[in-house]
This record gives structure tokens, C-alpha cells and sequence, in this order.
């Protein structure tokens, strides 16, 4: 701060006077060769020509903008078949629609199909919605949504990450202007959950202008349109769509990009924002204390620290006794309670309440050094031993002293662990190829975008490509779980299922996580559908 | 008449000279891009596989195979690198991996924003170094410039981001006076500017500093003031020019940091500039957008030291005078 | 000073003309102040660094026994300076030693030799300034990963060209001075004449020039750190702090401005032995400007 202060000094008060006092000397008669002799004036001039500018000049006539601050934009900008789930959704969902979508309690309803039966368990009817239009006027119908599913069918589609998600669907028939049969391949008791992720682009313009340019200049059927992916503020601008079926009350919004978390709260907090997500425990209080609304989103992660079973055999976390152990050690409950104040409860299996499939009769781990002792004495660790964790950090909001605490608590059983946080392109390298240099890593069990525990249950098993553990006993009852029809029985696969991961101990299992959003006073009817804020629904509140 | 004749030529041999130095330096430049483009395009490889981070965490090996191959990114290295000098050649970087455009353009449409903040940075920072560096170096010893030479030099330990940040926390959180994000308003742009200036100033004031107090004791000057020139003026017209002239180099050094390492302003700010476009592209791998952010980095670094040069010449009347 | 006879201020008057400066001998002081408390850290730490109570996070300054408080998960900040102090220390130092060694092996051989030799390594000189660090950093990361050695060499390769130019026109002058082309006439090496006379030459520049490449150095550790590309995660090295620090900027300001502090303090120091060397340098006649 003294030192912030001696600048605006030196800035402001004597140099100037100095420079005023030299002004007024008359040109001197002395010149030596050489160096050339500028006149003071202009530098006078410039300076407070710049003073000028910087002061002078204020914001003109105010925009109404939404402005909302998330972590990061979609990758692939408007191409929604590249990823799913979060960050991209937060943009999608303003400016495409699914055939379905789910709604604040995480059940699935209609979107652009307002109904759905199933016939037989490999075919599905979709009733349409008939008001929608696309942004270019063009209607939605039952033919547009069929050429989609051929195009993600095709070999350019098959290889994007959605159109691998729904490589179920043998082919899709029009019965009727709106009227939809989806026939799959074999029986799947996810479909309209799967179909939320399948937003419903323009085919025309997709196939004439190709991908990359659609991705730049996006035609949907939502309640925005993209006016430019980045404008001076940094910002994302979308406008509002003219043709859509669910219009948006704010006209103008701008998506700010703030991917450093100490950003997002300086922006939010400081009113710049309207919206922001991802915010700390911590801030919670201050942001009410300046009437902010403060969420914590339904969560639907477990956040964790993965072990490579498959990689690491040899290793000590080879062994069941030793990955209880560790989880044995860790004091969740402080965690919890002191880091997150709260907002994150402790987890014990891999899915969190709300998600279907999540067993109420498993509980988290208690916080017992003891039987952590113990178990590592059995498993022939006596003096316990050393292992390292790959950890991408900034990706949850405590993480960086979460893991620190963790580090802390294994410590305390002997267990001396490295943390080697690395970059997210690195981290990728390894998860992917399954060649991890570390005994641990972060990950998360990930119930979106379906609500249901199934998918992040297949990334913890052989069913991922190059996997990191692999019990063949639980692979019946995952194969079980992805087909059964009923939904009652259902649940009970996954049940048991959930009982199994807890005993077997895949992940030091430890908080249940979801997004803190604020939205400020002068916004009303904010709401999280599927970790995503619907802006059409959003209205500024009357100023006094 | 003889001597305007002498004149006159020394000039056309001038001219000459600066001719030869042109396509020289032309020639050094284009080495310098090839060498560049060709160390990037093997280094790049070595921090990972753009397809991977690009496919996401939900992909399988085959499916990032198969886009590999969509990408050409299947094909030998070697036959890789030969079609991305021939392209270059033709000054197409191939087009970003995550958002499709053309990487050239895409690196030149953010280059405005640096280019401003490069330009408000180096304006404060030498409205702030000229007027104090010549202040405190006329008369080093007086007690109160004492104590401002040590605020200047405690200034020169505080990383830019910590000053950025505090400047935040002051000025947007608590008194909300400036936005923090963008640039599009005049207001957003002071904050910017002024951490960076934080970060350079001291260097600079310390440089003038000593270049004036040492002037100031030249034998000429002492004259002068003897004779009775005003002490004012002594400073304006001999002291501080001689000053910056001693400075241009150090001043060089920062307009190029400025134009290569303002990446954490730009990220702080939400500065749409290339420090920020270096950053989320290096986070995904993206590696065209990064070829191509390096190859205007090194023309712009490389245009800066030319300039540098051209100043010392143009301001230093030995260098101008010593063409025989 | 009234009296110019008395002892005492021939003493001054002596000791203010002789070859040690005011600002050398501040610096020095002051650094050895630094390494004493590194090197007698456990003597000073009051608690375990790493090592922490989370029921008393954010302590304020004093509070709890704690000298500057406590951080996000209740550590002694205190005892994680000094702990930080000898990782930010030892990293800028040997950041300087790699930038040294490199500048001065690409530095003395272009000088040394012309032709194409010299050529070459200009070139790789000037790509080396024009590259941007940001990549040079990722690509350390993401090779070997990310520790002391990983920092330092992310460091030195980022700031060697530096040293590379300026030993490069330094040594080149000192090549053309008489002295040397004559022991090059008398058939000396060219190892004796690099080790007799161009080193010893190059000293007083070489001093100041690591002196202010260590604060450099010191500085870029932190920027490195905000980048997430420096130091492991938990180890409190001043970036690592000042990093930290910033979620909490609200809650508990202390958490900046402990780091903020100690590296003002070392900069500080390293800038006063920098000073202290120039100088030295000037009496002797020479003008160092880097």
C-alpha cells in the first residue's frame, strides 16, 4: 500500500508542479552538440492528455446487459457434440434445446418433445413440440430432429463425444410432422436421460456451412443467439432470439469467461456480475451480508482421490485392506465442516443424494486412525509408506487445501504422501492412456448429465478404455444395471452396487461437491436446472 | 561549397548503410520465424497430445484414434513438419483446434488489445519514470529524496500481480470506482495500466536516476551552472535527455516483456489481448494457436530491438555523427 | 564532520573512499541475516510448517502464540516463511547459477570463436528472447513434472539469454584490448586466456548482474507459481504463498502481505548488493548498466 501511495504522489502532485515550473522558463541559450533538446511542453501536454482520457471520459448510456460469470466457455464454442456437461452446458442451454432436459429437482422433462412412451423395449415414440423455430425462422419438426441424429450417425458424428454417447439408437423414423420413433440397438432404461444431451441444431446450415462455422455462428431453437463469442469486455455477447418458444425477458447478455476463481469473486462482488458460479464456502456469509442470493447447487459429484489399482498392483494401494485404510484416516468431518463450512457433507460411495441409484444405507467412512493402523499392520505396512497423488488443482473451489489436508491426515498414519498438482492437458494424458505416474489422482464420480449413478460407475470399472480399476465380479451387475427396464429393480442393482464400491474402495472417497452460485439483488428468478441456469427466466427487478 | 558537397555524400553513403541494414535484418528476421516455428513445433509435441485434451475425459483410445486421424495428427512427424513449413510459407497456421478459425487471424484479432495495453503500460510507466527519475536524480542526497529512492526500490521486490491484486481488492471490491473486467471503457483501463507500470516503473526510475545525477556532474554542466544557465533547464535539455538515451535499451527490453509476458495482467483483467489467448490456448494444447501466438510474438520482439537500435542511433550523436 | 581532524571522521572519510560501499556492506548484512535464518530455521520455527490445526485457521497476527498468524488450514505462517525462505532462495539461487552457466558457455564461445559458430549460437540467442515462457514452462511441466528442479530449470532457461548477450559483447571488447591479443600472440591457450583474462575482466559486471538476476529471479518465482507451473503444491516457497493468499485476500489480508513482505525484503537485499558492486565499479572508472 506505501508503496501504491509514493506512485499516485509521484503521479499527481510534485512532478507535475515541477513540470508547470519549467514551462514557464524562457528557452535557454545553452546547447551543447548532440543530444537533442526536446521542449518539456510535450511531455506536459501528453501527460495530461493521457489524465485526460483515463478521467475525462465515463461509460456512456447504460445497457441493461445479464451479465454472468462461469468458468470457462465452451471449448469448442457453439459445437455441442464435442463435450458434455459442464462448462459447455452453461452456453448450450441458452441457445439450443434438447428433446428432453432435466428440471430443478433433476427429473427429466420435455423440452422440444413434449411426451415420450415406450412401445417395446427397443423403441421409443417422442411426441414434438410445435411452436419451435430455429433462430434462422426456420420450424423444428420431426424432420430436422431426424437428419441430427443421422449426421451424428454418420462417421463425422460418430466420432464426437455425444454421438459415441447415443451409438445405441439403430435408427430413428419419422411416423408424423411430429412424430418420432428412436429404435435402439439393445434395451436402454436411460434414453430420454441420454437424449438431453443432444442438442438440436439446424441441420441445413450445419451440413452447408460445415462444423466450424456453425460452431462460430450457432442457429438454435433457444432463447439466445450468439452475437460474438468474445467482445472488449471479454465476454461472450448473446442476444435475445426472435423465433424461440421460450423468450427470454433480458434481451442482452454477456457470459464472462472467468476461469481464476479469485476473478469471479472480485467480479461478482464488486456488482459487475449479475451471476456467478463456482464461488468459495468462505464468501457465502459475505455475499449474503451485501443481499446476494447464495445456491449451493444440488450436488452430483463425489470428489476424491482416485487410486491406479490396475497401474499400481504391485503397490500397497494394490491391496483392498490398504485403500480402506486410507480412507479410514481421513477426518472428513473437519473437512467438511471447517473448510467448506458446511456446504459439501462428507461421501462414502459414488454417488450423492438425488442421483439415481444412490444408497442411503451406505455411510462415509468414519474417522478412525486406529483401524487405519490396524488394517495397514494386516495388510503388512506396519510402518505404513510413501506414495504421490497427480492432482489438477482450481478445479473445485477448496481443493488446494483439501488435498493439503488429506496429505496432513495420511501423514498422521504413517503414510507419507507426495502431491504433484499438475496441469489439467497433462493430467488428460495420463487418465486417458492409463499410464499414471502417481499411486493416486483426482477424480470425481460425475452423475451428469443423466442423474444417474451408472455412468461415473462405468468409468470406475473395466468398461473404460485403458481402466484404473477392474473387478470382474461387479461387471454383471454393471452389465445388468445398463439394461434392466424396470426401474425398481433398477435401483436395486445399483444398490448393491454402491455397497460394493464402498467396501472395495476404488477413490479416497471424500466430499460431495456442487457449484456455489450468487445471483445479485437487482435479478430475479434464478434457478439451477441440471447445474445450469436457465437465463431466459431471469428478469431484472424494478429499480426503487 | 566543398563542404555540403562532403555532406551530401556522406548522406548517400548513409543511405546506403541503411539500405544493407534493412534486408539484413529483414533476412535475420525471416531465419529467426523459421527457427522459432521449427523449435515450437517439436517442443510442442513434448507437453502432450492436443487430440486428448481436445476428445475430453469421456473418450475412449479409439474414438481419440479416429480423430487423430480427421486432424492429420496420424501421419509421421516428419511428414507433419514438412506440410506445416510449406503452409507457413503461406502464412496459414491451420485453424484452432477447439474453436475451428483460422489460428492467424485469430492471434491478429486480439492483437489490438495488447497492442493498447502494451501502449497505456509503457505511457504510464514513462510518465511516472521520466518526471521521478529526473527528480531524484538531480539532487540524490536531499533527505526527502532519500526516503522516495527507497520507496522506489522496496517497489522493485512487488511482482506485478500482487500490485494488480491489491489494486483490485482497493479499487474495484471496496470502493467499486473501476471495472475489472475488459476493456471496452476508458475506466477499465487504468487499473490495467497502472499494475503494470508498477512493475516497470521502479527499473526505470532508478536507471534515469543515476543517468541524471551522473550528468549532472559532468564537467559541462558544472560549467554551465557556473556560468550562470538555470538549473532547470540544464536538467530538461542536457541531463534528462541524456538520461532516457541511456535508458532506450531498458526501455526495449520492457515494450517487449510488455508485448510477451503481460500474461498474467491480461488473465487478471479478462484483457482480451494475446497474453490471454496464450494462456486458455496452452491450457487445452492448442498447437496451431500457439504457432502462430509465438510467430507474431517473435516479429513484434524482434521489431522492438530493431527500433532500439534505430533509436540509439537516430538519439546518440556519436553513432550519428560517426560515418566517415 | 565539523571538525576534519577528529579520528572518527577520518575514519568515515577513509571507509567511504575505500573499495567497500555503504550499500555493499547494508546488503550483505542483511543477506546473511536471510541465510542465518534459513540455515537456523528450526531454531526459529515455533511450529511444524506443514503441519497445521484447522481449528485455529486465520488466526490474526499474535493470536494463539502464532508470530504472523495463521493460514487457510490453521499452519503457522511464520514458520512456513522462513521454510519458504530457503526453497525461494535456494531456487532463485540455482535459477541463477543455470542462467549464469548457460549464458556464459553460449556467451564465451560465440565470442571466442567466429565464423559460423558464433552465427549459430547469435541466432539461438535471439529465438531463446523471443520465445515466449509461458511454453517453455508448460513443456518443463508437463516433461518432468513439477519440483525444485523442474522451477529452477523452467528459471534459468527462461533467463539464460540474458546473461548470453551481455558476456557475449562484454568479452568480445575485452578480446580486441591489446593486452590479450598479445598473450595470444605469445602462443597462451585459449582456455588460459578465457580463464586469465576474459573472466576476471567480465567480474564487475558478472556481480551486479547476478546480484539483480537473483531479485529477478526471486520475483519470476512467484509469477511462475500464479501460473501454476512453479513449486509443488504444500510447499510453502513465497510464490506458493503469495498464490495462496489470494482466495483469502477478504478474509484474512496477513496471508499476502507475509510473502509480499519477505520478498520485498530479499529483492531488496539483492538489489543493494547489485548497487553495492556498480558501485564499486564506478570508482574504479567503469559504468556497468544492465
Amino acid at each position: 500500500m506505501a508503496a501504491l501511495l509514493s506512485q499516485i504522489i509521484f503521479l499527481t502532485d510534485k512532478p507535475v508542479k515541477m513540470l508547470c515550473d519549467i514551462t514557464s522558463r524562457t528557452p535557454i541559450f545553452w546547447k551543447q552538440g548532440g543530444a537533442r533538446s526536446r521542449t518539456p511542453r510535450f511531455y506536459v501536454a501528453g501527460l495530461m492528455l493521457l489524465a485526460s482520457a483515463l478521467f475525462g471520459a465515463t461509460l456512456g448510456k447504460e445497457m441493461r446487459t445479464l451479465r454472468m460469470g462461469i468458468t470457462s466457455l465452451p471449448p469448442a464454442y457453439g459445437n455441442p457434440y464435442g463435450a458434455i456437461g459442464l462448462p459447455g452446458a452453461l452456453t448450450w442451454q441458452q441457445i439450443y434445446d434438447g428433446l428432453t432436459k432435466l428440471n430443478e429437482k433433476g427429473e427429466i422433462v420435455g423440452a422440444l418433445a413434449t411426451e415420450w412412451e415406450m412401445l417395446d423395449p427397443l423403441t421409443w415414440r417422442f411426441k414434438l413440440r410445435e411452436n419451435a423455430r430455429y433462430s434462422n425462422g426456420k420450424v423444428f419438426d420431426a424432420y430436422k430432429a431426424q437428419a441430427v441424429f443421422h449426421w451424428l450417425q454418420s462417421d463425422a458424428g460418430r466420432i464426437t463425444i455425444v454421438g459415441n454417447e447415443i451409438k445405441g439408437i439403430d435408427k430413428v423414423s419419422v411416423t408424423g410432422p411430429y412424430d418420432l420413433l428412436i429404435h435402439t440397438l439393445r434395451p436402454d432404461p436411460i434414453l430420454p436421460q441420454r437424449l438431453s444431451i443432444v442438442m438440436m441444431v439446424e441441420p441445413d446450415v450445419w451440413l452447408a456451412n460445415g462444423v466450424q462455422a456453425y460452431a462460430r455462428a450457432p442457429v438454435g431453437t433457444g432463447s439466445y443467439v450468439v452475437d460474438t463469442w468474445q467482445n472488449k469486455n471479454g465476454a461472450a455477447k448473446l442476444v435475445a432470439n426472435p423465433y424461440s418458444w421460450r423468450p427470454p425477458y433480458i434481451q442482452n447478455v454477456e457470459i464472462f469467461p472467468l476461469n481464476d476463481h479469485a476473478a469471479r469473486f472480485q467480479a461478482a462482488i464488486s456488482k459487475q456480475l449479475h451471476l456467478a458460479q463456482s464461488l468459495r464456502p468462505e464468501e457465502i456469509e459475505i455475499f449474503q451480508k451485501r443481499g446476494f442470493d447464495v445456491r449451493v447447487d444440488a450436488t452430483k459429484q463425489i470428489i476424491g482421490l482416485a487410486f491406479d489399482v490396475e497401474g499400481h498392483s504391485d503397490s500397497p494401494i494394490g491391496d483392498k485392506r490398504v485403500r480402506q485404510a486410507l480412507n479410514y484416516a481421513i477426518d472428513k468431518n473437519t473437512i467438511s465442516e471447517i473448510i467448506t463450512y458446511g456446504a459439501h457433507p462428507p461421501a462414502g460411495q459414488g454417488a450423492a443424494p438425488g442421483v439415481f441409484g444412490y444408497n442411503e444405507a451406505v455411510s462415509p467412512y468414519p474417522y478412525d486412525p486406529g483401524k487405519a493402523r490396524a488394517l495397514l499392520r494386516e495388510a503388512g505396512y506396519p510402518d505404513g509408506f510413501s506414495m504421490s497423488a497427480t492432482v489438477v488443482i482450481g478445479t473445485y473451489a477448496n481443493d488446494v487445501e483439501i488435498y493439503q489436508k488429506v496429505q496432513q491426515d495420511l501423514a498422521a498414519i504413517g503414510v507419507a504422501m507426495t502431491i504433484h498438482s499438475t496441469v489439467f492437458s497433462d493430467w488428460i494424458q495420463q487418465y486417458v492412456t492409463g499410464k499414471w505416474r502417481s499411486e493416486a489422482f483426482s477424480l470425481a464420480w460425475n452423475a451428469t448429465p443423466y442423474n444417474d449413478s451408472i455412468r461415473p460407475m462405468e468409468y470406475y470399472s473395466c468398461k473404460k478404455s485403458r481402466p484404473f480399476f477392474c473387478k470382474d465380479s461387479m461387471m454383471v451387475d454393471l452389465n445388468n444395471a445398463a439394461s434392466e427396464l424396470d426401474p425398481l429393480k433398477r435401483e436395486q442393482i445399483l444398490f448393491d452396487l454402491q455397497s460394493q464400491f464402498h467396501d472395495e474402495a476404488p477413490q479416497l472417497f471424500l466430499l460431495e461437491y456442487g457449484h456455489i452460485w450468487v445471483s445479485s439483488q437487482e435479478v430475479s428468478g434464478f434457478s439451477l436446472h441440471d447445474r445450469v441456469p436457465p437465463l431466459h427466466k431471469i428478469r431484472f427487478r424494478e429499480t426503487k | 561549397m566543398k563542404s555540403s558537397h562532403v555532406i551530401y555524400q556522406l548522406s548517400q553513403h548513409q543511405r546506403w548503410r541503411v539500405g544493407v541494414k534493412a534486408v539484413r535484418s529483414l533476412g535475420k528476421l525471416i531465419i529467426l520465424l523459421i527457427s522459432i516455428t521449427t523449435f515450437m513445433f517439436f517442443a510442442l509435441r513434448m507437453a502432450g497430445d492436443p487430440i486428448i485434451v481436445l476428445a475430453g475425459e469421456n473418450a475412449s483410445v479409439e474414438l481419440i484414434e479416429e480423430i487423430k486421424k480427421q486432424y492429420g495428427f496420424d501421419r509421421p512427424l516428419i511428414v507433419q513438419y514438412i506440410l506445416y513449413i510449406s503452409n507457413i510459407f503461406r502464412l496459414d497456421f491451420g485453424e484452432s483446434l477447439s474453436t475451428g478459425q483460422p489460428a492467424l487471424s485469430y492471434v491478429l484479432s486480439q492483437l489490438p488489445a495488447t497492442l493498447l495495453l502494451a501502449a497505456l503500460g509503457m505511457a504510464v510507466t514513462l510518465a511516472i519514470s521520466i518526471p521521478a527519475g529526473a527528480w531524484l536524480g538531480m539532487k540524490p542526497d536531499a533527505w526527502g529524496r532519500r526516503v522516495m529512492a527507497g520507496a522506489v526500490f522496496f517497489m522493485q521486490g512487488l511482482p506485478g500481480f500482487v500490485t494488480a491484486l491489491l489494486l483490485i481488492q482497493v479499487f474495484v471490491v471496496q470502493l467499486m470506482w473501476f471495472p475489472s473486467l475488459g476493456y471496452s471503457q476508458v475506466k477499465a483501463w487504468i487499473l490495467p495500466s497502472i499494475s503494470l507500470a508498477s512493475f516497470l516503473a521502479p527499473k526505470l526510475i532508478r536507471m534515469i536516476s543515476a543517468n541524471v545525477s551522473e550528468a549532472m556532474r559532468e564537467e559541462y554542466i558544472r560549467t554551465a551552472r557556473s556560468v550562470g544557465a538555470p538549473g532547470w533547464s540544464l536538467l530538461w535539455r542536457e541531463a534528462v535527455p541524456n538520461a532516457i538515451l541511456g535508458a532506450v535499451a531498458l526501455i526495449g527490453t520492457q515494450f517487449a516483456f510488455l508485448f510477451a509476458g503481460a500474461v498474467i495482467i491480461e488473465v487478471l483483467f479478462l484483457w482480451p489481448g494475446i497474453g490471454l489467448l496464450l494462456f486458455r490456448s496452452a491450457q487445452v494444447l492448442d498447437f496451431p494457436v500457439l504457432q502462430a501466438t509465438a510467430f507474431i510474438i517473435a516479429i513484434l520482439v524482434f521489431s522492438v530491438n530493431a527500433m532500439t537500435n534505430m533509436a540509439f542511433e537516430f538519439l546518440d550523436p556519436r553513432m550519428r555523427r560517426a560515418a566517415p | 564532520m565539523s571538525d576534519k581532524n577528529s579520528s572518527s571522521a577520518r575514519y568515515f572519510k577513509r571507509w567511504t573512499e575505500s573499495d567497500i560501499s555503504v550499500e555493499l556492506i547494508t546488503g550483505v548484512i542483511l543477506f546473511s541475516i536471510l541465510i542465518a535464518l534459513i540455515l537456523f530455521r528450526g531454531y526459529f520455527q515455533t511450529h511444524d510448517p506443514y503441519v497445521g490445526d484447522l481449528m485455529e485457521r486465520f488466526s490474526p497476527m499474535g493470536q494463539n502464540g502464532h508470530l504472523l498468524g495463521t493460514d487457510n488450514l490453521g499452519r503457522d505462517l511464520w514458520s512456513r516463511l522462513l521454510e519458504g525462505m530457503m526453497w525461494s532462495i535456494s531456487a532463485a539461487s540455482m535459477a541463477t547459477l543455470i542462467a549464469f552457466v548457460m549464458g556464459a558457455f553460449v556467451g564465451l564461445l560465440a565470442a571466442q570463436y567466429g565464423g559460423w559458430i558464433r552465427t549459430i549460437l547469435n541466432q539461438v540467442v535471439d529465438m531463446a528472447l523471443a520465445f515466449p515462457n509461458l511454453i517453455i514452462a508448460i513443456i518443463v511441466v508437463a516433461v518432468i513434472g513439477r519440483g525444485f528442479w523442474p522451477l529452477t530449470l523452467t528459471l534459468g532457461l527462461v533467463s539464460w539469454p540474458i546473461f548470453a548477450r551481455v558476456i557475449y559483447a562484454e568479452s568480445l571488447s575485452l578480446l580486441e584490448r591489446d593486452y590479450v591479443i598479445a598473450s595470444h600472440t605469445f602462443g597462451a591457450g585459449t582456455w588460459s586466456i578465457l580463464s586469465g583474462h576474459i573472466l576476471p575482466g567480465l567480474r564487475p559486471t558478472l556481480s551486479v548482474m547476478l546480484a539483480f538476476h537473483f531479485a529477478d529471479m526471486l520475483v519470476a518465482e512467484s509469477a511462475l507459481s500464479f501460473l501454476g507451473l512453479g513449486a509443488p503444491l504444500g510447499v510453502p516457497t513465497w510464490g506458493n504463498l503469495l498464490q495462496q493468499s489470494r482466495d483469502f485476500l477478504f478474509v484474512a489480508p496477513w496471508l499476502m502481505a507475509v510473502p509480499a513482505a519477505g520478498i520485498i525484503y530479499a529483492v531488496f537485499t539483492a538489489n543493494l548488493i547489485g548497487d553495492g558492486f556498480s558501485a564499486l565499479a564506478r570508482r574504479r572508472g567503469r559504468r556497468i548498466d544492465i
